[in-house]
């Protein structure tokens, strides 16, 4: 089995991995995982931070995360492109995981 | 071919082991946690409310999607699928495999791609779901997600 990411998975990825070390987090997992989705096999990206407990998930076209019970999606229609939807995405978790860090 | 354990593997694998090096991930889509069912257990639907819901919405769509069936529009490409969803409950998990269904509900369906209100098929963590999102969801849930029914894993 393939286990193939596509290139907004790899820059994604890339950019949560830059993102995470810069806050001085780390992970407790990653993995690729493949699965089959509305008829089609589909790889995605899923990790989990050590400290936060944040998990995420970078599939296809789209990416999401939870954190202490809350969630976010982050899906195609609702962006111009791919690097909006990156860039909310990664905004987001940085803004999350410093939140994280202030709470004492 | 030999690829970091100095083993003879095959291309794909040697392709696998050097994604797994460039991008420091582990490959592995049996991972424990990858099979806890993790929208089912966080995400439970206690008074069963959302559930209902999606399955009314279900079984609604499927006669529309049977309707849709009988006219020329979808003559040849819906009827059949359609009319099985329709008359088999709907909201059992074998409707997600018809034509009809995938239709108005699938990754491109017509109910299912427009930034205000899609209605359909979705992922949730490891899980398949059929959810509500899109900007005026957004603006009910900090989410931008809700799960009527949750298939498990897909």
């Amino acid at each position: 089995m393939e286990y193939e990411l596509n290139d907004f998975q790899r820059e994604c990825f890339e950019l949560l991995h830059r993102t995470v070390n810069d806050l001085g987090e780390t992970f407790e997992f990653k993995t690729i995982e493949s699965a089959t989705f509305d008829q089609g096999p589909e790889n995605f990206v899923h990790g989990r931070l050590a400290r936060s407990g944040l998990e995420f998930w970078i599939y296809e076209d789209a990416a999401m995360y939870t954190i202490g019970g809350r969630k976010k999606h982050f899906e195609a229609p609702d962006f111009k492109d791919s690097s909006q939807l990156m860039e909310a995405f990664i905004r987001r978790v940085a803004a999350l995981l410093s939140e994280h860090q202030a709470t004492p | 071919m030999q690829v970091a354990g100095g083993n003879d593997v095959t291309d794909a694998e040697a392709l696998r082991q050097a994604r797994q090096l460039e991008h420091g991930l582990i490959i592995d889509p049996r991972h424990p946690l990858a099979q806890t069912g993790f929208g089912r257990s966080t995400y439970e639907d206690p008074t069963g409310a959302t559930q209902a819901l999606g399955e009314a919405y279900l079984r609604a769509y499927g006669e529309l999607a049977l309707g849709v069936a009988a006219g020329p529009l979808a003559r040849g490409a819906l009827s059949v699928d359609a009319a099985t969803a329709a008359a088999g409950g709907v909201a059992s998990e074998g409707i997600i495999a018809t034509r009809g269904f995938r239709f108005f509900f699938g990754r491109s369906g017509i109910l299912n791609s427009n930034q205000y209100l899609r209605i359909g098929l979705g992922r949730d963590g490891g899980n398949l779901v059929f959810r509500a999102s899109g900007s005026i969801v957004e603006r009910i849930t900090e989410s931008g997600h809700i799960v009527f029914k949750t298939y498990g894993k897909f």
